[in-house]
Parts: structure tokens; sequence; C-alpha cells
């Protein structure tokens, strides 16, 4: 059984605190958040006990794993302490704030010889798991290109959530959402080796954070992958689509406000009908139990993890080269053994 | 109206059955192909000729229509122009900048109408777009997405639109050139682009089979886009997002789809302006966009889409080929 402590309280602890209790494998023994009547309320609801900051979650000895799910400038912190007690570590994305506190909690575990993962949800849908597996099995053939829309509409009040506090978070929209499908295209195809990009603040009052981000991302092959990540998708979207020599997926929705999750798949045909198959993913979004059952399977054969630290840190690099970019208006290399 | 008709291929037959449906008259017809020319002339009783200058000279023609491949438009363009002919030419305008500005040129010195062919201006789901836009319906305009694409056919690899001297670039300038020119009807002027450009499937190098752009506004407005030739089921997505609401159309009809226009509001705004208009059957722009050209003639205005149109569609393709090319972004002045 592993036994487990979630540091932070809120809308992501809320996800993540029942899917502990739900798997046999693992008991949710400790919450704590900023404020303890936070910790409590949630605490109380999953049964187990509550306190504030995260010293008691990394310093005791019945305590194996912990879940990060503070706002991101805790990550550090909380993550270096959880290893340095030699905890496993589910952390949120982003890993940190920027690519050199990602780096060091990357390279913490890796030293402590602890299991990292990336909260990096979305490889854990079933259209995406589907679309990689496609992908894997060649039924596209060489990839060519990914295009990903991902937006939702902000909620009224938004430019005063920690979201949209530059003090707080490393970064706008794209480090919170965009940065899944950055996942998305170097799980699916590679890392990119050069990347362009342009943001801007066009409807949220939240500058110097940006609430839309386009990026031309290219792989030393020549794969391209346009990415529009925005907080003015009036109508919540999620699309993604990889084109290859042979064929095409497009997955769509991930169920909720996103509507239901579907992955096609479509082969290249110069004159027979339109054709594809489509797998429809009815019921709730089971990302977060997955995931979780994932970072404990990983625990428990003591293996890396689907999305570990590496992943993170990866990501982390292109969100930032976009900014990079945007910020000085010029395409950024990335080196290719990184 | 006397309407002469140069190069007769898809376009040409495309473009007389229009003007004939409108009751002006196909006078002339010309193709390099003196058969091609031949067998759309006999349709509609007109003369034909593989001189192209027999028309543009022709006193018994008001007006031509320039469907030739792009290599041949500023030639004949800035010819029939100062013969005093009305023009509607072919998108693109040109292969490249320069033939494009001395077309514009010619049209500015003359006094006729010069119209470039974005016909995807007519459909009627970008027609109700672009009339909500008008009407502010969806608040101030933030950004534009398009996707648009084919499949190619079997033999693409062999066809003039791949040879960069004839067409002026692949993909691109193909249906580049409509997604350009929809992204300045609707949003207004850009002022720095970025573009790649990849040959993926295709063995047409130089040429290009896919196309990405992102174009920015002097007010940092972006707009984005993507291009393909292996778009294996066909595809044209424009969506349009403003700051009360959105709208995206889906489809030009045949392959591509019955076309689609949804209205829809700002969640935590305006949730009643929901809108779905599909227009069923075939959606053809050919007809409108004759009708528009010569009610421009007729009234003496500027056509919608004119010269100045062309011309700065032609402007951001090149520099989407450049900053392809030097792998940065491109400043338009
Ligand atoms: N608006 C649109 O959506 C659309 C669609 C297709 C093509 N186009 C444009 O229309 C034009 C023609 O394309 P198409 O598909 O009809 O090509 P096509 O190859 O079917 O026809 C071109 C014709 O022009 C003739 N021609 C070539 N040189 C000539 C010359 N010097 N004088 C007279 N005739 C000549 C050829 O013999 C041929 O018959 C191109 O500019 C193309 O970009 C526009």
């Amino acid at each position: 059984m592993l036994k487990v402590a979630m540091i932070g309280a809120n809308l992501q602890g809320r996800r993540r605190g029942p899917v502990i209790q739900e798997l046999p494998e693992s008991e949710l023994v400790l919450v704590t958040a900023g404020h303890l009547e936070r910790a409590q309320v949630l605490a109380d609801e999953l049964q187990c006990e509550a306190s504030t900051g995260w010293d008691e979650a990394v310093q005791r000895d019945d305590i194996d794993a912990v879940v990060i799910c503070t706002p991101t400038h805790l990550h550090l912190p909380a993550a270096l302490a959880a290893i340095e007690n030699g905890k496993h570590v589910l952390c949120e994305k982003p890993l940190g704030l920027d690519v050199e506190e990602a780096e060091k909690i990357e390279q913490a575990a890796r030293a402590a010889g602890v299991i990292l993962k990336c909260g990096f949800n979305h490889r854990h849908h079933p259209g995406l798991q589907q679309a990689h597996q496609w992908i894997k099995d060649g039924e596209i053939g060489e990839v060519m290109f990914a295009r990903c829309r991902y937006g939702i509409g902000g909620r009224p009040g938004y430019e005063n959530e920690w979201r949209a506090d530059p003090k707080i978070v490393g970064g706008g929209h794209l480090l919170e959402h965009g940065i899944h499908a950055i996942d998305l295209f170097r799980w699916f195809v590679g890392d990119p080796s050069q990347v362009f990009g342009y943001t801007n603040t066009s409807f949220w009052d939240m500058e110097p954070l940006e609430d839309n981000a386009f990026a031309l991302l290219r792989t030393q092959t020549g794969v391209v992958f346009s990415l529009h990540s925005s907080l003015t998708q009036w109508t919540n979207l999620f699309s993604y689509e990889i084109y290859g020599h042979e064929g095409y997926i497009q997955v769509e929705g991930l169920g909720g406000s996103y509507g239901v999750e579907k992955a096609s798949l479509g082969k290249r045909d110069f004159t027979a009908p339109f054709s594809d198959q489509t797998i429809q993913y009815r019921g709730a979004d089971r990302s977060w139990y997955e995931e979780w059952r994932e970072f404990v399977a990983a625990v428990q054969e003591n293996r890396e993890p689907l999305a570990n630290g590496v992943d993170g840190v990866e990501a982390l690099r292109v969100v930032h080269a976009i900014y990079e970019s945007a910020q000085d208006g010029k395409v950024v290399l990335l080196s290719q053994d990184q | 109206m006397k309407v002469g008709i140069i190069g007769a291929g898809r376009q040409g037959w495309r473009r007389a059955q229009a003007i004939d449906v409108s009751r002006d008259d196909i006078t002339f017809v010309s193709d390099i192909d003196a058969q091609a020319a031949e067998n759309l002339a006999v349709v509609y009783r007109a003369n034909h000729t593989v001189n192209w200058q027999d028309v543009v000279r022709d006193s018994n023609v008001d007006s031509v229509i320039v469907c030739t491949p792009p290599l041949f438009h500023a030639e004949i363009v800035t010819s029939a122009l100062e013969n005093g002919k009305h023009v509607l030419c072919e998108k693109p305008l040109a292969r490249n900048l320069k033939e494009a500005q001395d077309i514009f040129h010619a049209s500015v010195s003359n006094a006729v109408k010069l119209k470039c062919g974005f016909n995807y201006r007519h459909f009627p789901a970008i027609k109700q777009a672009k009339q909500w836009c008008d009407q502010g319906v969806i608040g101030d305009l933030l950004l534009m997405r398009c996707r648009h694409g084919i499949g190619g056919r079997q033999d693409y690899d062999s066809e003039w639109r791949v040879q960069s001297s004839v067409s002026g670039g692949g993909e691109l300038i193909d249906q580049g050139s409509h997604v350009v020119d929809l992204f300045r009807w609707f949003m207004g002027e850009f002022s720095e682009v970025f573009g790649i450009t990849e040959t993926s499937y295709w063995d047409i190098e130089p040429v290009e089979d896919n196309a990405f752009g992102l174009l920015r506004q002097p007010n940092n407005r972006i707009s984005s886009f993507h291009v393909s030739w292996t778009q294996w089921k066909n595809l044209f997505s424009l969506e349009i997002i403003g700051s009360k609401g959105s709208i995206s159309v889906d489809g030009i009809g045949g392959s591509y789809g019955s076309q689609e226009v949804v209205l829809a509001g700002r969640n935590d705004a305006d949730s009643d302006m929901n809108k779905r208009i599909e227009f069923r059957g075939v959606s053809e722009t050919w007809i409108a966009e004759w009708q528009e050209f010569s009610d421009a003639i007729k009234d003496n205005r500027e056509p919608m889409a004119n010269a100045k149109d062309g011309l700065e569609a032609v402007r951001l393709i090149d520099a989407l080929y450049r900053s392809s090319e030097l792998g940065q972004p491109i400043t338009i002045n």
C-alpha cells in the first residue's frame, strides 16, 4: 500500500485526491494547504488528516509519496523537500516556473533515486492514448505535421486568480494550458529543433501574461507543429490533428465542457469516398485516475513513469523558447542533444 | 457586356457558364491550344484565336477574363487594361510581387475596372460571416484561424501548379492566396508575417505542398493558417473570434462538405445569439462574383477584391515565402 500526502487542496487537489482513495494500491493519509481550514475541508471529505505547510508531509516516515498541487511558484521548494526526504513525487505541470527550476527538481529526483512524474494528464486521455498507439503502429506512416487548437473562454474574474498573477506563475495561458499540447507533440513526434511564436493579451486584463499564444515548431526532420493556445475560445475546444504519409488522426474533445472525446483514423486514398473510423469515449474524464495508476505502477516496478521529470523539463524548455521568440521576434533554436 | 475569355481550361469553362447565365455575351475565346479555344468558343458561338492579343485589341470586347496560368497574367492583364478593357483576373493576381505591382500600376493609370478572382468572398457562408462582423455582432475582432487543404490527385506532380516558374510557388500561393485575402478582408492590414513551407509528400521540390503562416497586425493581433496539399480529407475551416462571440465557417461545398456558418456568443455574455446556417446543395460563387464585377462596371465603382487587394495578397504571400527561406519573420512595409 502506497501511503500518500497531498500538498495543495484547491482545484487540482480536488481532482487528484479522490483517485488516490479509489485506487486499491494507494491511500491518502494527509492533505496540507496554506490554510488549515481549506485542508481540513478536503481531508474530511477524503477521510484523512489535515495540516498546513509541507514539513509534515515530507517528513513523516509512514508517507511514501507526495502529490504537489500548489500554485507553480511553490513547486520547487515543496518538491525538493519531498525528494530530500526520499519521497516519490507526482508534481503538477508546469514542473517549475522556468527550465532551471524544473531541472533542479529533475536532477534531485534522479540523484535520490525516487520516482518523479510530471502531471501531464492529457497523455492519459483515452483518445490521445489511442492516437499514440496508432502512430506507433505505423497506421499513418511517417508524420508530416500536427495541428492543435486548444482553448477555453476563461471565466469572469479570471484576471484576479493566481493563474493571472505573474509573481506566482511563470507565464500566461501557454504555460497553463498550451504546455499539454507541446508535451503531446514531444510524445507523438519528438523534440522540436526550432521554435517561433507570437503572444498577446487581447481580452483579459492580465498583462504581461498572454491570453493567446500562436506557435510554429519544427523538428530537425521537417515535421511542423502548429499550435494555438487560447483563453478567448468562447466555446471550449480541444482539437489535435496529426497527418502522416499514409493517413491522419484527429482527437477532439476531452469530455465535459470540451465535448465527448473522440479519436478518428483515416487513410490516404485519392479515389475512394472519404471514410474514417471514429471511437467515442463516453462517460467521465478518467485521465486523473489513469495518470495516478501509472504513477503507482512506476513506483512499484521502480521504473520511469510515462511523462517523467525529463518530459517536464523539456516541455517547459519549449514554452520558454516560444516566449523568448515572441519577445525578441526571432526564431529560437533548440539544440538537439538536450 | 461583351466578354473575351483568355485561357479555356478548367476556370475558363466555369467562368463562361456564369457569364452566360448572367446574359452577358462571350464574343471571343483565346487559348494557346487551338482546340481548347475552339471547344469553348463553339458552345457560346464566339470567335476563337490562339493569340490573346487579338482579344484585348478587339473593339467587340468590353471586358476580358484572364484564366491562364499565372505566368501570363501580368503581360495579358496590363495589355488588356491599356487597351481599355475591364479585367477579371484569376487569383493569384501574379506570380510575384514585381508582376503584381506592374498590374496594379496599369490599373491605376487606366480608367477601367480590375477585379481579382478571390471567389471565396462570394461563398454565402463567408458573406454571412463578414456581414455579422461588419455589424459588430461579435464585437472587436481578436484573431482568425484557417485550415484549408486538399489531398491532391494521383498525378499532381506533373501539373503546371507545381512548376514555380509558371505558378509562382506551390500550395502557399495556390490555396493560400484565398486565405490571406480573407484574413485581410476581415481583419485589415498585417505588418509582419512568419511562414514555414515544407515539401512533405509530393515529389515537387522546390515547390511546397504545405505552408504555415502567422500574421501580425500593427496592434499585435495575430491570425494563423495552414494550407496543405496533403490534407487527405479535404478541409475548409475558417474561425473568427471577437470580443463578444465567435463565428466559424466549415466547408465550401462539393468534396469539402456543404457550407455551414455558426455564430456563438461569449459564454458569459449573450448566450441567445447562437445561430447556425447550413447552405445545402451547390455552393457556387462564379455567378455572384461575375455579377459583382458587372455591377461595379455599371455603377462605375471599385469592384470588391480590386487590384489593391490582389496586390496586397501577393505581397503577403511573397513575404511568407521569404520568411520561410530566411527562417525569420518579415516586416511588411
Ligand atoms: N478561383 C479559384 O478558386 C481558382 C481555381 C482554380 C484555378 N484558378 C486560377 O485560374 C487560372 C487557370 O487555372 P485552371 O485550373 O483553369 O488551369 P488549366 O490548366 O485548366 O487552364 C489553363 C488554360 O490556359 C491556357 N493558356 C496557357 N497559356 C495561355 C496563353 N498565353 N494564352 C491563352 N491561353 C493560355 C492553357 O492552354 C489552358 O487551357 C490560374 O491562374 C489559377 O490559379 C482559380
